[in-house]
């Protein structure tokens, strides 16, 4: 089963020839759109499930309540598994602090730790590319009878977590198909395919990731989201000295 | 006796209160039955959103300087339940109980040490959280943290400190919760909090012949006498307070704080007669000023804390001095960074603590100065994190070595096997646990 899903998968995204028609919009517009598609732009909650898997291991699972407030704020709580209960990351713009609950306090860390797997702290928790990244249209491909418009985006700062990324956005409903991601080097080191288009808090939105490590092959996470819920959230859930209310 | 029956009225009393507030006022004496029916629903919509949670863990140590035998074979369990009695009020109650029959099934220890670690049957973190906009208050027995450092005690001097291990046990065992309340205040990136302990709490120390036992300090040789440090009592007026204030700008993580509280440590005042030393310790208030930052810059965290105390009590060897004790100021600091290489998270501090009134013959050097480094990793997804910590004096050899494996066997299921390594002159804050070097197994189950 999941072969047959692999196939399509890579049917699904085996790149075509395109007629060169202008977009109607700027890249910054279809990367807003593309953002709007991903996730709310309003404050919202989410559970994520993420499925780790690499070759000759069990698969792992984690699963992550994430609060999400305005385009800069995000705390994400450790649900599962149960020895890792209670963590807490806590990311204010590009600031990032971790509870842990041996120690009991809110410590400092940098952006590019990883948290689970492939998928690093700024994967869960950064939601935008817009803001991070410089986007400029690189191209249109047709994939499996859809425009798609390709997106180069560089970034902004050097503490974002990718140097660059390509992203496929379709022309119509600025649904992401996948993207790449490159070191400042320009070395590939993950493909995200969005997958799973549900309606969830209000539109139809991609409730399934595969990011997929492009350095080791046959390693790859899957993050699932669900019970994605609009909520205006306060400001202080967003604090470092909140932390450790969010851990009961 | 008093105390634990003041505690379980406190327990009692957080459970109960919450519901009888939410509970309308009776506006007549009908209203009796539909209060108690409204009670009744409190207590069962809090019980169905209970959640409890424990760890049962193993603990197995076992010394491996002279005189090698088995120092700790604990069983612990540690539960949690909490949950929300409304939108605004949150509880926790934390219960631990512990047994260890190293000290029953062998000699390695008198009957002091067994009365002081044998068992324990102790309430931790229980509190109640009310939360009403840009305010939070929590009231109960709880841990008050401040500080950025890893791995070692600075700027985190609210509570009392289980000492009885040494710093060996993971902090939030350390940490002694106070009773207590801890009002804060968010807005916008600006954070105030007020701390009231009306419980005044102590370090609790290894008791003579046990693993860990600090000994006064004397000139080499010198016979001594020591008793129990007298403690104050427990009033309102030897109560603790204190107030921090921390701003997020520009990345830059800002705090200060100042807390009025006791020296936790007892001070050794000592009288001579002949040759012998005799101690009679006694706590003393103090008071307490500190700073802390954090920063990141190009993925190098930065971290910094600061504690000054006007009036610390240090022990001199001056045998002219009527009490052995000179007060002077003193400030403790450190500076730190963080860095991932790759797949290994590290971490690097440089640790002082500055006499700035220093006389001849105090005790302790006018300038300690120790460094430490830490550094964790994953193997196998994740699975298997060995971590190191090693922490050394520059003023004289005075070292200790934490290397450790976990191996997370499953979800729930996870092993430790660890070594804490001293070495040093009797002097050194590590060195006087030359002898008690350790290898060590922990085996917790998550439920």
């Amino acid at each position: 089963m999941r072969s047959v899903v692999w196939i399509a998968t890579v049917l699904l995204c085996a790149p075509a020839a395109a007629a060169e028609v202008p977009p109607a919009f700027s890249a910054e517009e279809i990367l807003l759109k593309s953002d709007e598609v991903r996730y709310p732009q309003l404050d919202y909650t989410v559970h994520v499930t993420i499925t780790s898997t690499k070759p000759r291991a069990k698969e792992r699972t984690s699963t992550y309540e994430v609060l999400v407030k305005g385009r800069e704020h995000a705390v994400v709580k450790t649900l599962t598994p149960r020895a890792d209960k209670g963590r807490v990351l806590l990311m204010r713009g590009h600031d990032l602090w971790a509870y842990l609950p041996t120690v009991s306090k809110p410590l400092r860390i940098s952006l590019r730790e990883r948290l689970i797997g492939d998928v690093a702290n700024g994967d869960v928790a950064r939601a935008n590319f817009s803001g991070d990244y410089t986007p400029a249209i690189l191209r249109q491909e047709t994939v499996a009878g859809q425009v798609y418009d390709v997106l180069e985006l560089i970034a902004t700062r050097p503490d974002v977590t990718y140097g660059k990324v390509l992203l496929w956005v379709e022309r119509n409903t600025r649904h992401p198909l996948k993207a790449e991601f490159y070191a400042i080097s320009g070395r590939l080191l993950k493909t995200c395919l969005y997958s799973q288009y549900k309606e969830i808090a209000g539109r139809l939105r991609p409730t399934q990731l595969i990011m997929r490590d492009a350095t080791v092959a046959g390693q790859y996470s899957t993050m699932t989201y669900e019970r994605m819920t609009v909520e205006p959230l306060p400001d202080k859930y967003f604090t470092k000295d909140y932390m450790k209310k969010h851990m009961e | 006796m008093g105390h634990r029956r003041w505690m379980m009225g406190m327990v009692v009393g957080l459970i109960v209160l919450p519901v009888i507030v939410r509970a309308e006022e009776p506006q007549a004496s009908e209203a009796e039955p539909g209060r108690i029916h409204a009670m009744q629903s409190a207590i069962e919509s809090a019980l169905k959103n209970m959640n409890i949670r424990g760890q049962a863990t193993q603990e197995l140590a076992y010394r491996v300087d002279e005189s090698r035998e088995w120092t700790k074979f604990r069983h612990q369990i540690l539960l949690t339940a909490s949950g929300s009695l409304s939108d605004a009020l949150d509880y926790r109650i934390t219960p631990r109980v512990y047994y260890d029959p190293v000290y029953d099934i062998t000699d390695n220890f008198p009957h002091t040490a067994r009365e002081s670690q044998r068992s324990e049957i102790e309430l931790r973190d229980t509190y109640l959280d009310y939360s009403s906009g840009e305010v939070d208050v929590r009231i109960g027995k709880q841990q008050i943290v401040w500080g950025e450092a890893v791995g070692l005690f600075f700027a985190d001097v609210v509570n009392a400190k289980d000492l009885r291990e040494f710093v060996l046990p993971d902090f939030d065992m350390i940490r002694i919760p106070q009773w207590g309340v801890d009002l804060e205040y968010t807005h916008g990136e600006g954070h105030l909090e007020l701390v009231w302990l009306p419980i005044r709490d102590f370090h609790r120390l290894g008791v003579s012949g046990s693993e860990f036992h600090l000994d006064p300090t004397v000139p080499s040789g010198t016979p001594f006498t020591e008793v129990d440090p007298s403690k104050p009592p427990r009033s309102i007026s030897n109560s603790e307070a204190g107030a921090r204030v921390g701003y997020l700008m520009g990345g830059w993580d800002l705090g200060a704080f100042y807390f009025y509280t006791w020296d936790k440590f007892p001070v050794p005042y000592r009288t001579i007669s002949g040759s012998t030393y005799n101690f009679v310790p006694q706590y003393r208030r103090a008071h307490i000023v500190g700073t802390s930052f954090s920063k990141e810059i190009n993925d190098i965290v930065l971290k910094s804390e600061l504690t000054f105390n006007p009036g610390a009590d240090l022990q001199t060897f001056d045998t002219t001095d009527a009490d052995g004790i000179i007060e002077s100021p003193v400030v403790d600091y450190l500076v730190g960074a963080d860095y991932t290489f790759g797949t290994v998270d590290t971490n690097i501090q440089l640790l002082q603590r500055v006499i700035t009134d220093h006389p001849a013959l105090l005790v302790e050097d006018e300038v300690r100065t120790h460094l430490s480094f830490w550094a964790k990793t994953g193997f196998l997804d994740g699975k298997l994190e060995p971590e190191l910590l090693i922490i050394t004096g520059l003023n004289e050899p005075d070292t200790m070595y934490r290397p450790k494996v976990t191996y997370h066997i499953s979800e729930t299921l996870q092993v430790r096997v660890g070594a804490d390594i001293f070495q040093g002159r009797p002097s050194g804050v590590f060195g006087r646990f030359d002898n008690n070097s350790r290898v060590y197994t922990e085996l917790t189950l998550y439920f």
